[in-house]
């Protein structure tokens, strides 16, 4: 079974999943999966697990993809639901993510600034920024997997940057 | 910044999220030749944008190793049953039993990969028993990031019982409370009531015994004064005290 039969063919409703073509799918689609995770999440450890944990639940789950529905908002909705489970289940994550609001540009080290002012941005704007980043520059996959207008993305890229412009150049 | 730096700079951030013209290039052309300051500002947002980049190619390795550690994950957990994604905390660790066994298996055939080739060189006799210190180092940093997880997850759930358990005492306990309350403000208000009524009538007596006190005293007094007037005898004499002179000059008025 090639890969298009996921991408609307009725046939991915078959109980014969074939993993070659499967595995096809995570090497395109793995990457934004990792970022979305990681704009949610922004932890790189936790991230690769929730996005590995997605690309397995969804070949579990491959066999449910509606005929005509596309593989990539569907897994992407999938990490969205994982992380979002994550963070309310864990403590840590959620007391993680509090504290990126509150620490101070002093708090980290020189090298990771650009990660630092990321960290700093809102949910809605730092999910399309690393994603952008992460996932080969495309703002039109962005919009996809989002199941936003593009538009919409260009909108929220360009206030990420300005915010990031202006973090990375707040005075010490 | 004249008027139209704003509309260049707005056109810099767009070219750089890949939404340009061949007519807004030639715009920013044109105008940073111009323009000392925008042209350090898209100097700058350059410099942002190359930052960005290696910060996504610095995490470019560990994506290829997760696209890869998945791909031999898929026929381990293609066997475990389809998961309900609102079940999705005991789904995960069914998945992570699945994700430990398939390192297990990858990692021990990496490692037997390595001793078959140890096999072939010179001092493949002595390694072939044995795993290479690597793979076992790789097997045991599995395992317990793999039992550090399920430890801390068993925690969690631990916490969360407990925290039900302790949230259903605690409303037993007021539940309690309440009712050991109630119990003692019915006791005080029918003590009250109690005291109330014995009050009403203790007053109720004590005005009865100061009225027969006071018919008493008045009759006494009556008495006295009679006699004091006309003797005892009705006579108006009075009847002298033994030794009592003020009796006797009394009697004679």
């Amino acid at each position: 079974m090639s890969r298009g039969a996921y991408e609307g063919n009725p046939a991915a409703r078959s109980h014969v999943v074939d993993r070659p073509a499967y595995a096809e799918l995570v090497r395109e689609h793995y990457r934004c999966v990792y970022a979305l995770c990681l704009g949610m999440v922004f932890n790189h450890e936790d991230a690769r697990d929730l996005a590995q944990e997605t690309m397995l639940v969804g070949f579990q789950k491959i066999r449910h993809l509606e005929a005509g529905e596309r593989f990539r908002p569907w897994i992407l909705q999938i990490a969205r639901n994982l992380c979002i489970d994550a963070i309310r289940r864990d403590r840590a994550t959620r007391q993680r993510l509090v504290r990126l609001t509150q620490r101070g540009r002093e708090d980290r080290p020189e090298h990771t600034d650009v990660a630092w002012a990321v960290e700093q941005l809102p949910r809605e704007l730092r999910v399309p920024i690393v994603m952008f980043y992460f996932d080969g520059k495309r703002a039109e996959a962005i919009a996809d997997g989002l199941n936003i207008s593009r538009s919409n993305v260009y909108k929220r890229l360009q206030d990420a940057r300005t915010r990031l412009y202006e973090l990375l150049r707040e005075d010490h | 910044m004249d008027a139209g730096c704003g509309e260049i700079r707005k056109m810099m951030v767009d070219q750089l999220n890949g939404r340009t013209s061949a007519d807004a290039e030639e715009a920013i052309r044109l105008h940073v030749a111009e323009c000392e300051a925008c042209q350090a500002y898209q100097d700058e947002l350059l410099g942002d944008d190359r930052l960005l980049s290696e910060w996504a190619g610095r995490e470019e390795s560990g994506m290829t190793a997760g696209i890869e550690r998945v791909i031999g994950l898929l026929d381990a957990v293609w066997e475990q049953p389809v998961l309900d994604t609102r079940r999705a905390g005991r789904g995960r660790l069914r998945l992570q039993g699945a994700i430990a066994a398939g390192l297990l298996i990858g990692v021990g055939l990496a490692a037997g990969l390595a001793g078959s080739r140890a096999l072939s060189g010179p001092h493949g006799q002595a390694a072939a028993g044995a795993l290479s210190p690597e793979a076992r180092a790789a097997v045991i940093e599995e395992v317990l990031a793999r039992v550090r997880g399920e430890i801390e997850q068993s925690g969690t759930v631990v916490r969360q019982e407990l925290r039900t358990e302790v949230a259903q005492q605690i409303e037993k306990v007021a539940a309690d409370l309440d009712t050991v309350l109630d119990r003692d403000r019915q006791w005080l208000a029918s003590t009250l009531n109690d005291m109330e009524q014995r009050h009403r009538t203790d007053r109720a007596s004590v005005h009865g015994d100061l009225a027969k006190l006071a018919r008493m005293t008045e009759t006494e007094f009556a008495r006295t004064r009679q006699y004091m007037v006309r003797g005892p005898y009705g006579g108006g004499e009075v009847r002298p005290r033994e030794g009592g002179e003020r009796s006797s000059s009394r009697g004679q008025l």
